[in-house]
């Protein structure tokens, strides 16, 4: 949360998640590196940039792709989302060099503009009969690349804000788009000329991996939103057992509509939208913090009683009546008006 | 020129057009309308403004609409939670059909590399077979 903008808000945590990976992906390129000139000495410059930044990428892809479900699937993964967009423009960056190298390494210095022969070259190559041989894989790179160029430019919170929350979240959907591509990009590309069945497995078994997690996380939480649940005295839903809700901490239950968060704070019960306007983040996974429902993902604050962020910020979530009911918690699915005193439940 | 090299170049020239276009627009949103869009913006610094050009360049006709729109802060909402989360699931279907058909077809196409005295060691490989007399 910030009053003002800055292009980067920098904390302690921010700089030792982004010290670490930096660190990782160095080691791990000068590790390639290394590795390649001691097998293949004759092995260029050019082409240690263009397959370094390509290995270096398409990892960090995949480890990006995997934080999400991981997160869903242990909540101990949970930190790993709150830098995630760094991770995001950085992966763009190793691409984008990728890029640039390969198009100059390949296309360039002749007579056609190398984008134009990028793009066109192979449509001359290419035989259907010799099936994914010679394939133009080029643009499915190229497809890629503009994907997370527009994600990468877009990754500030001033964007999330004046874009609209839900068109930013759908265009960062388009990941999963990128994502296919550098898939189709390398296995119609390098993979068809790799003589090695290394790269084979490996590309199936990262593959099957974010598949995997995803489809894991997917059957984790689809339950949640087909909850049994009838309206019943007075309109009011049963959410879960008092007991469920330890003090300072949340809930996340499913009143028919959508997902809800209770949460204990001085021994009394209150009900929020489970939604943060940052991200969307779960706040029913997050705690309370002097008073306020604390985001797991970002750290945004909102007071419990009202579900308003504490000056200077203004944000919003919804708030629900809640009361208690023979060692119940009872939901009515109504949201109250925005900014409204709720006194909670005793319990 | 070929059709589809025709096809790539005039898509260029409009790429860069689109973007000549967005250089100037940026220029003037952030020297008049950017505050009007977003008073957090107000006492940004330079690098904050330098970070979002790339995007007032690229998105600049959803800026010039969003600068006509009024929209005080914090009013919108991730309503569409659940939405979101279909939407989601969705994907992860449609890609866990498309990326093994794509990986099966890409790697059933891929040719057997040939074996020569190269590719197999020396100790593996057969003597040369001898005339029979």
């Amino acid at each position: 949360m910030a009053v003002s903008y800055k292009s980067i808000s920098w904390d302690r945590q921010k700089r030792f998640y982004d010290l670490t990976f930096c660190a990782i992906v160095v080691v791990g390129i000068g590790a390639y590196v290394v590795a390649a000139v001691l097998t293949h000495p004759e092995i260029t410059a050019e082409t240690l940039i263009i397959r370094s930044t390509a290995l270096a990428a398409i990892i960090m892809l995949q480890v990006i792709l995997c934080i999400g479900p991981l997160a869903r699937l242990n909540y101990r993964f949970t930190p790993l989302l709150y830098n995630r967009r760094h991770l995001g423009v950085t992966m763009f960056l190793l691409a984008l060099v990728h890029g640039i190298f390969s198009i100059l390494q390949f296309h360039g210095f002749g007579n056609a503009n190398p984008l134009v022969s990028a793009l066109t070259a192979y449509w001359h190559d290419y035989n259907p009969a010799h099936g994914a041989s010679n394939f133009p894989f080029e643009v499915f790179g190229a497809t890629a690349l503009v994907i997370l160029f527009v994600m990468a430019i877009t990754s500030h919170d001033f964007w999330l804000k004046n874009l609209g929350a839900s068109f930013w979240k759908a265009m960062h959907l388009m990941v999963y788009f990128a994502y296919a591509s550098v898939i189709a990009h390398v296995a119609l590309g390098v993979l068809q000329s790799e003589r090695s069945v290394l790269g084979v497995f490996a590309l199936c078994g990262d593959v099957a991996v974010v598949l995997a997690l995803h489809i894991a996380a997917a059957l984790k939480e689809k339950p949640l939103d087909n909850p049994d649940v009838a309206p019943e005295s007075e309109g009011y839903v049963r959410a879960c057992a008092v007991d469920e809700v330890e003090e300072s901490k949340g809930k996340v239950v499913n009143i028919g509509t959508e997902r809800v968060a209770v949460f204990r704070n001085q021994g009394r019960l209150y009900a929020s939208s489970n939604v943060c306007r940052h991200q969307g983040g779960p706040l029913g996974e997050g705690r309370i913090i002097d008073g306020c429902i604390t985001c797991p993902w970002h750290g945004w604050n909102y007071k419990v009683e009202d579900g308003v962020s504490p000056p200077p910020f203004h944000e919003v979530i919804p708030t629900y009546r809640l009361r208690v009911q023979a060692g119940f918690v009872y939901i009515h699915p109504d949201q109250n008006a925005a900014a409204t005193v709720c006194q909670g439940a005793s319990s | 020129m070929s059709l589809p090299e025709l096809i790539v170049e005039g898509t260029l020239l409009v790429i860069v057009a689109y973007l000549c276009v967005g250089v100037v627009v940026s220029v003037y949103l952030h020297t008049t309308r950017l505050v009007v869009i977003d008073p957090a913006a107000k006492d940004a610094g330079f690098f904050f403004r330098l970070i979002i050009t790339p995007g007032l360049i690229a998105l600049w006709p959803l800026m010039l609409l969003r600068s006509r729109r009024a929209n005080p802060p914090g009013t919108e909402q991730f309503l569409a939670a659940r939405q979101l989360r279909t939407r989601h699931r969705v994907f992860i279907m449609l890609l866990s059909i498309v990326i093994p058909v794509l990986l099966a077809v890409a790697i059933l196409s891929r040719s057997r590399p040939a074996l020569n005295a190269v590719d197999i060691p020396v100790a593996l490989q057969q003597p040369a077979p001898t005339a029979i007399e």
